[in-house]
């Protein structure tokens, strides 16, 4: 191994952590769980509200997004693999889950009074 | 050369037989390395493109043939360009083809679902792609060893 190849890992090493700053971050007080049905929102949701479940009709079938506790999930889906429900819940910003034969997507925004996405210092 | 030739199409085809997920990138890509450094970059690309062809045609679809040509020629061309400077050896090249491909393959899933989050998917692609690379390279040496 030569020099260069430690400034490649090196470099590697800097992307990673740029995007655990972007993805890892805390609890988002305030977040808002934006449900997509064919690249398209259908609702969103503030994580603080009470406890409601979404029937959203898929192009497979019919999932169910559940809000619990400030957490969203996939609680039911009509989908063969079940990837989206073994996914979990979502709580802090930028976090996914998606169920693809039904072309659903859960995606956790910032505060809906349009808080940073990245802070750079 | 005519050596090298038969020996690139046998890599080719032995990936292919042993198609455990991510088992089966790795090895492949051992051929690409090889004709890159023994055969240069247009051997490399017929080398690359026919066994994404071929991969996709016998186990995947179209989705696969996408992602997997993507991944494919984002690593080579940085390949490409890194094997030539000295200060690379072939783990950093394998270790940044490696990362290429990665981050070539994730930005075609967040183009098709139009998702940039999905780029979190990097964060444990990155790490094993280091790893992956240097086991690449690993063997590339051993097989230069062999054949002289």
């Amino acid at each position: 191994m030569k020099k260069g190849d430690f400034l490649i890992i090196l470099l590697i090493a800097v992307l990673e952590a740029a995007l655990m700053a972007v993805f890892l971050r805390g609890p988002s007080p305030g977040g808002v769980a934006v449900i997509e049905l064919d690249n398209a929102p259908v609702h969103s949701v503030p994580l603080d509200g009470g406890d409601r479940d979404y029937e959203i009709q898929g192009a497979h079938g019919q999932v169910v997004v559940s809000l619990r506790d400030g957490r969203v999930s996939f609680s039911e889906s009509s989908c063969p693999d079940q990837t989206c429900v073994r996914t979990g819940r979502l709580s802090r910003a930028g976090q996914t889950a998606a169920c693809v034969p039904n072309r659903v997507l859960i995606r956790i925004d910032g505060a809906p009074d349009g808080g940073p996405d990245v802070v750079l210092r | 050369m005519a050596a090298a030739f038969v020996l690139s199409w046998l890599e080719v085809v032995l990936p292919l037989s042993l198609p455990v997920p991510g088992i089966k990138l790795g090895l492949a890509n051992i051929a690409t390395l090889i004709a890159l450094y023994k055969l240069g970059v247009l051997p490399a690309l017929s080398v690359l493109v026919s066994r994404c062809v071929l991969s996709a045609l016998l186990f995947g679809g179209v989705t696969q043939l996408l992602f997997s040509l993507t991944g494919g020629l984002a690593a080579l061309a940085v390949m490409a360009l890194l094997r030539r400077a000295p200060v690379f050896s072939p783990y950093g090249v394998s270790i940044a083809g490696a990362a290429a491909h990665n981050i070539g393959q994730v930005t075609v899933a967040v183009v098709l679902m139009q998702t940039p989050s999905l780029y979190s998917y990097l964060l444990f692609l990155l790490p094993v792609g280091v790893l992956t690379g240097l086991l690449t390279a690993f063997v590339f040496r051993l097989c230069e060893r062999i054949k002289i």
